[in-house]
């Protein structure tokens, strides 16, 4: 449903992005993981249509982004930045409300949509808060949410099994202020969603939270692929070496994914 | 199951929310209908609600008017009334565009006269004055080109300033604020140059006309400005949903799905038209585009569909609250409205940014 060629994105003779080919399948759930400043997050919003100026093709559903209406983009794919900063004194129910504005609703509808994926994620007794004075985790978990409400096919549709199909879900680094009990939790939800058929994107630094549930592996280093494949054939000493510059430590598990230590 | 229950509360706080704005807005509107009472009776002339009623009656049932009567039904219908209706229209234009502003530029300090629409507008106008002055052979459409030009100086000031400011990737709001910044530094020393060089009559009349007011107005002006207030107003409704998403941040606004720099282009061209247009009518007018978001923001959120509407309310009320202590202070003398509002705006700035200093969020 993702097809990247070739992607180049140079910030004057530097390169960020250097060749780039990656395809995403239907409810896939794809983790980048490199070095910090590698391009993981370039990459990310070169694919969220953040930068234009890329070279190569970057092809949604089978049509190039630069083809797709902005608009129609949005309800097919989401992106939830690292960083994230409302101004003025919004409310976490006024913000997931905007995820629906594309959407030809009743006010009812999205509200019964929005209240389901709060559940989820545990920020219902939010809603009436200003959203500038949540903690990170809770703000995080208010942004993820309001991806996933952007995404959530139109109220008068019929609801069936793969209705996030096509769909794509951009994450930089959703878990890194949650605690303990969210970060487990918030992977569990997102990948529920890609049992309906939601493609997930995710850059994450936590290997051994993210790793369990990826179904391809992306290593990036230098704005290069490294390795790309499942987990069992890019997750080892050799490429992690090469792709942090320090050995690291990899104790088997019983569900195939290593746990990764210094 | 549970999140319907919950969708059903949050659907009650919705509408209660709702049911709370709605009054706020009746509650404004008596506010202006109350305001406006008195400020028909205050200024130099006397004039009472009573006695006009009596004169109102007597016009309806076509009997004729008494000199005295007469003298009553001028003052109110040609001389106060149009001017009401003038400051409401004015104050409603300059605070949405100055809630447009803030929005879209994401700072609650932001203000039209930021990317130099007033500067703009004063330049051109103080080099009409000078004109005027110099060549009384202009004198007969002297406010027709005074206000014209200061239209199309507030308009080429926000152009020049978004020509700066354009890069390959849009436009960057910093950058713009900084051209702003320029023109505005450059406007002042066109004003100070004209100022220099004119005789006392024409630099009274300039330093007048940089104060704001809203005398001679007429109806005919009021008819021009209401017939382009009303799409301008429009315009302001459907930006609401834009100017939310641009509160969340640019990055976030495109990736929901808004033509980013189209709108923001956009956005920039309806304060500019709208805050020319109040400028070229009634010379500057300063705060009311700053201050009010934030007394609407306090009072009604920060969500653009309560607020865009509740700052054409606020900013109607502050103009024809203003307008009234303009005349009502000091009769005889009719004190500038640019003079009240600055008087009554620019210390609430101070405290808006000692707040912000004492690390206390601004609404």
């Amino acid at each position: 449903m993702l097809e990247l060629e070739k992607i180049a994105l140079y910030h004057g003779a530097t390169p960020l992005l250097n060749g780039l080919d990656i395809t995403l399948k239907v409810g896939e759930f794809a983790t980048v993981i490199g070095e910090n400043g590698c391009g993981k997050s370039t990459l990310l919003r070169c694919i969220a249509g953040l930068h234009s100026h890329y070279s190569g093709r970057v092809a949604l559903n089978d049509r190039e982004l630069s083809g797709w209406n902005t608009k129609t983009l949005a309800t097919q794919r989401a992106f939830v930045n690292q960083h994230n900063q409302v101004q003025f004194a919004f409310l976490t129910e006024e913000v997931l409300q905007l995820g629906r504005m594309n959407q030809k609703e009743t006010l009812a509808q999205s509200t019964e949509l929005i209240c389901q994926v709060a559940e989820q994620l545990s920020i219902g007794h939010l809603f009436a808060r200003d959203v500038r004075t949540l903690s990170g985790g809770e703000r995080q978990r208010v942004y993820i949410a309001k991806a996933l409400v952007q995404l959530l096919p139109n109220a008068n549709t019929a609801k069936y099994e793969g209705a996030f199909e096509g769909k794509l879900l951009l994450l930089d680094e959703p878990t890194s202020a949650l605690d303990f009990r969210f970060q487990k939790a918030m992977m569990d939800v997102i990948k529920s969603y890609c049992q309906q058929g939601l493609s997930v994107m995710c850059v994450s630094h936590d290997m051994n939270l993210v790793l369990p549930y990826a179904n391809q592996v992306i290593l990036l280093a230098n704005g290069r692929c490294l390795a790309q494949g499942q987990v069992c054939e890019v997750i080892n000493e050799q490429n992690l070496q090469l792709c942090f510059g320090v050995t690291p430590t990899l104790i088997p598990q019983a569900n195939s994914v290593p746990f990764i230590t210094h | 199951m549970h999140s319907k229950a919950s969708a059903v509360n949050l659907q009650l706080s919705l509408n209660a929310r709702r049911q709370r704005h709605l009054r706020g807005f009746v509650f404004g509107s008596i506010l202006a209908g109350v305001i406006l009472l008195v400020g028909m009776q205050s200024g130099s002339f006397e004039q009472s609600a009573g006695i006009l009623a009596d004169v109102i009656l007597q016009k309806v049932h076509q009997q004729t008017l008494s000199q005295e009567q007469y003298l009553q039904w001028y003052v109110f219908s040609e001389l106060r009334a149009p001017r009401m209706v003038m400051a409401m229209f004015i104050g409603a234009l300059l605070a949405m565009s100055g809630c447009a502003m803030q929005g879209l530029v994401r700072n609650p300090l932001a203000d039209p006269g930021l990317i130099g629409i007033s500067g703009g507008a004063a330049a051109a106008a103080a080099t009409a004055l000078a004109l005027i002055n110099h060549f009384p052979e202009l004198e007969a459409g002297g406010q027709y080109l005074i206000a014209f030009s200061a239209f199309i100086g507030a308009l080429l000031a926000v152009w020049i300033v978004l020509i700066v400011a354009r890069t390959p990737a849009g436009m960057a709001i910093s950058s713009l604020i900084l051209a702003g910044v320029a023109v505005n530094a450059l406007a002042g020393t066109h004003i100070g140059a004209i100022s220099y060089m004119a005789n006392d009559d024409a630099l009274r009349q300039i330093t007048y006309w940089t104060m704001g007011s809203l005398g001679g107005v007429t109806w005919s002006k009021v008819l021009f400005v209401g017939a382009l207030s009303v799409p301008i107003i429009g315009l302001y409704m459907h930006l609401r949903q834009p100017l939310n998403l641009f509160a969340l941040g640019e990055n976030e606004a495109q990736c929901m799905g808004l033509e980013v720099n189209k709108y923001k282009r956009f956005i920039l061209w309806v304060v500019a038209f709208s805050v020319a247009l109040a400028t070229a009518l009634c010379g500057i007018i300063g705060f009311v585009g700053l201050v009010v978001p934030h007394i609407a923001r306090t009072l009604f959120g920060a969500d653009h569909k309560y607020l865009m509407p509740a700052c054409g309310l606020l900013g109607a009320i502050l103009m024809l609250a203003a307008d009234t202590a303009s005349r009502a202070l000091f009769p005889p003398l009719e004190i500038p409205i640019g003079i009240v509002t600055s008087a009554v705006g620019a210390p609430f700035f101070l405290y808006l940014l000692a707040k912000q200093k004492r690390g206390g969020a601004i609404a």
